[in-house]
């Protein structure tokens, strides 16, 4: 439902991370992340066919205080010339890593 | 007239304190009419509702003036006309915020005391408060100089306070009360005379005497107050709306109140750490403005913007911009040199590190045709002055610098840096190198290879590969390490369960090892950690998946301390040459507890690693694991007290049974438990670190007795005192243990000196 979707996303530490370049690494992503905290894992997007990158990623940090800092201070900023875009997200499902192809 | 428009359109009561929040809030942001314009229209508002909403309206002023401490004028002048015709409500504004105040020095919250002791002396400006009582409070924070037996920590934050306050009501003072002025400013001068100053050298930015000096923080502010005063105690810098109503304020009733409690002094009160000054960028009329009050005044609006915005990097440069700029100092340079200074700060820096990167991002796309140049023009003078900065703080600033890079594709002057390569082993040339590893780690390789100049890519680490010791291959091989490294590639292949792999692996215990049991333990740790390595070599999810697979193998084979070490040369041995997989690898094993913090530090900083002392990743994982040690215990603590709080509250309930009631008291228990391990377990980290460091140092010290002033030792040193100061609370809790069995009187003098230095912090 709606209310604990929102609950989710309140208490979340996972983030949803768009507009990533599909030639970005995990390496980096974990580089840049881990500078305001702990990440937990990193699930890559990817193609659903190809099993390529497809220029998103699912981030999860230790504390919700390091995923704020995230919100804060990353979302926003540049990976690879590109701006990223960062989200709360209800949690890693398996399976959602599959874009569209 | 504004009033009664709004009146109505909203009947609600709710509706018009929203109303009331929002205007109160925003007053003094941009807008089309001007600032003094909005004031008086506002206070008209105000004035119409405070019969009915005077609660919620003073609260809302309390708490804008707390949250947006940069625009304490304003409010005090709304405060000021507010009580021009409402006597009440100025009174219990101010009894508000001196009870605020009151509480905040109760609870050790000092640095928003600092803001209350400022809205109090401000107020005065805009006749709310009448200066008696502010002369009053001011004299008995300056007797707590005499206070016997007391840190110099708590002395000087009330010393601190009061001249702080002072660029904002030391004119009315003066006028009003220039015979006690002047003794106040003679207790304080005598006070700044007799302190002493033993931490000074910790808190260096600059290892060497520059110009200008790194002064003491209070010595800079008192020589700065004094350029106040001999001004006539006026200064250009503050916008003071209260002026131009000067002529309504003057008439209007001005408050007192009682004195201010300032609680005993007691050990458990933590006090702000002392500070130094630090100058960068080198400002038209150096040698007056160092100590000109406008230069306080500046860095203290752009730190009061930076504290109370860090939560929004784009509205936090957008005020910062907007900071007026009549004053001999460029606003720009003071912006980013203010920057530094918190960044570059001992022990800690004052802000997250992202915070201060992504402030820095935004100013320059804010601002691209000036913010960049200044920038640019900062991280020069820097780098000219790497090989006199504290270690930790040319960490910082390559970490900083790398990571700015990245945003602006990292187009910097890369031949401005090519002298570097002349000094072998200087700090600029580990400086560069480490900018550099970090510019690769945070893009790629081939991409850093194209973008600096080519005499500088002899400074890049190798091409990022693994190096496997085994590979899977069909030829018969007689040595036991090679045949094991089979087997277990040909289970990992035939998907065999973890079960089955830890099967494999004991009965090559007697087949290939003769069941010689050490030489079994120690072969199998290496087979196994290189083997799977080898097979998730293609990317970290492969290699962490890995690892999470056969977790239950790598704790059968890695039982003990020993082992962690050679699980530990195993990894360095395949990945020496990635460290960034290294260490993401590394975390994944502390996290999964296959290894622990204890045996990475006991290997960083043994004789095999050595080799890597100097070497940024070495602390990188240092720090890694202390500060996983730390997270642990705080996480553990926080969830102790919400145990705690919960089995509090049900006990007073009637409505929770006996069940709950015992299952919470058990949570307790097992919480408190885990709390206390925690608590050893970090306490085990540090004393292995610091008896390591001494170790290392003392080989080190024996073997070079010629040549004590080596670079090698320098750095060594700092990078003890760098340790020490970034987890200065949790080493603070064990001084007494490690005077009792690590610093001791048989230390090597120069390697105690860093110990007490750091005691020196907290005396």
């Amino acid at each position: 439902t709606v209310t604990e979707q929102e609950s989710k996303l309140k208490l979340t530490c996972t983030m949803y991370v768009g507009n990533l370049s599909f030639y970005t690494t995990e390496s980096q992503l974990y580089e840049v992340f881990s500078k305001v905290g702990d990440v937990k894992r990193i699930v890559m997007g990817l193609d659903r066919f190809k099993k390529t990158p497809c220029g998103f990623c699912f981030l999860t940090y230790d504390t919700r205080e390091e995923a704020e800092m995230c919100m804060r201070y990353i979302n926003g900023t540049k990976i690879d010339d590109r701006i990223i875009r960062t989200d709360w997200d209800a949690g890693f499902i398996e399976g959602r890593q599959y874009g569209r192809g | 007239r504004q009033a009664k428009r709004f009146r109505r359109s909203n009947n609600e009561p709710k509706q018009i304190e929203d109303r009331l929040e929002s205007l109160i809030f925003r007053v003094g942001e941009k807008s089309s009419s001007s600032l003094e314009t909005n004031l008086e229209k506002l206070a008209g508002v105000l004035q119409a509702d405070i019969p009915n909403y005077k609660q919620k309206i003073l609260d809302t002023l309390y708490n804008s003036v707390t949250l947006l401490p940069f625009k304490v004028s304003i409010y005090s002048t709304l405060i000021g006309l507010l009580n021009a015709k409402n006597y009440k409500s100025g009174e219990e504004f101010v009894n508000m915020a001196v009870a605020n105040l009151e509480q905040d020095l109760m609870k050790g919250q000092f640095e928003p005391a600092l803001i209350k002791v400022r809205l109090l002396a401000d107020m005065v400006n805009a006749h709310v408060i009448s200066s008696t009582p502010i002369m009053i409070m001011f004299s008995s924070f300056v007797g707590v100089t005499k206070e016997p037996d007391i840190p110099q920590a708590r002395s000087d934050w009330f010393v601190y306070a009061v001249l702080s306050a002072l660029p904002w009501v030391g004119r009315q003072l003066f006028k009003e009360k220039g015979e006690d002025l002047a003794n106040l400013m003679s207790s304080i001068d005598s006070y700044i005379k007799r302190r002493k100053k033993p931490y000074l050298s910790s808190l260096y930015t600059w290892k060497e005497k520059i110009y200008p000096p790194q002064e003491d923080y209070l010595d800079c502010l008192w020589q700065q107050i004094k350029d106040l005063k001999s001004n006539g105690w006026k200064e250009r810098y503050l916008h003071r709306p209260y002026r131009a109503f000067d002529d309504i304020l003057v008439n209007a009733f001005d408050h007192t109140f009682p004195i201010v409690t300032i609680p005993h002094h007691d050990d458990d009160v933590i006090y702000p750490l002392p500070k130094v000054t630090f100058r960068l960028i080198k400002q038209e009329a150096e040698s007056e403005t160092v100590h000109c009050v406008e230069r306080y005044i500046m860095e203290e609006s752009i730190r009061t913007i930076m504290k109370s915005m860090y939560k929004n990097r784009k509205e936090c440069a957008s005020r910062l911009l907007s900071l007026p700029s009549r004053s001999r100092l460029s606003l720009y340079d003071t912006i980013i040199e203010t920057i530094f200074s918190d960044l570059f700060t001992l022990p800690k820096s004052v802000f997250p590190e992202l915070f201060t990167s992504s402030l820095l991002i935004e100013l320059c796309k804010s601002e691209p045709t000036v913010v960049p140049k200044v920038l640019a023009e900062a991280t020069g003078i820097l780098y000219d002055r790497v090989d006199i900065m504290n270690v930790t703080c040319v960490h910082r600033f390559a970490s900083w610098f790398s990571y700015h890079l990245s945003n602006f594709q990292y187009k910097w002057s890369w031949n401005d840096w090519e002298d570097c390569l002349n000094q072998e082993s200087s700090p600029k040339r580990r400086f560069v190198s480490e900018v550099l590893e970090k510019c690769v780690r945070l893009a790629y390789f081939d991409r850093i290879v194209e973008i600096i100049t080519e005499p500088l890519v002899q400074l890049l680490p190798p091409e990022p590969s693994p190096k496997c010791k085994f590979e899977r291959s069909d030829a018969e091989s007689t040595d036991p390490a090679v045949n094991l490294a089979q087997q277990l590639f040909t289970a990992f292949k035939a998907k065999k369960s973890p079960e089955e792999v830890i099967e494999v692996l004991e009965s090559a215990k007697t087949s290939l090892f003769a069941d010689n049991e050490d030489e079994y333990a120690k072969t199998a740790a290496e087979v196994l950690v290189q083997c799977v390595l080898s097979i998730g070599q293609k990317s970290i999810s492969h290699a962490t998946s890995g690892i999470t697979k056969f977790k239950t193998v790598f704790k059968a084979i890695i039982k003990g301390g020993d082992e962690q070490i050679i699980c530990l040369n195993s990894m360095f041995s395949v990945w020496e040459r990635n460290i960034q997989i290294l260490e993401l690898l590394l975390d994944k094993m502390l996290r999964l507890e296959i290894i622990e913090p204890s045996s990475v530090i006991n290997w960083l900083l043994s004789r095999d690693m050595l080799g890597s002392f100097q070497r940024f990743f070495v602390w990188n994982i240092v720090h890694h694991c202390l500060r996983k040690c730390s997270k642990r215990l705080r996480i553990a603590k926080r969830e102790l007290q919400d145990v705690k709080e919960k089995f509090s509250a049900c006990s007073n309930s009637e409505d929770t049974t006996d069940e709950e009631r015992s299952k919470l008291s058990n949570a307790v228990d097992n919480l408190s438990d885990e709390v206390y391990n925690a608590y050893q377990k970090q306490k085990e980290v540090f004393l292995i670190l610091f008896q390591r460091f001494i170790i290392i140092l003392n080989d080190h010290l024996y073997r070079r007795e010629q040549d004590q002033s080596s670079p090698w030792l320098s750095f060594a040193l700092e990078k003890l005192k760098e340790v020490m100061h970034m987890y200065y609370e949790e080493v603070f809790s064990y001084k007494e243990t490690l005077e009792q069995l690590l610093f001791t009187s048989e230390t090597d003098s120069r390697i105690l000196r860093v110990f007490t230095d750091f005691c020196s912090l907290r005396d």
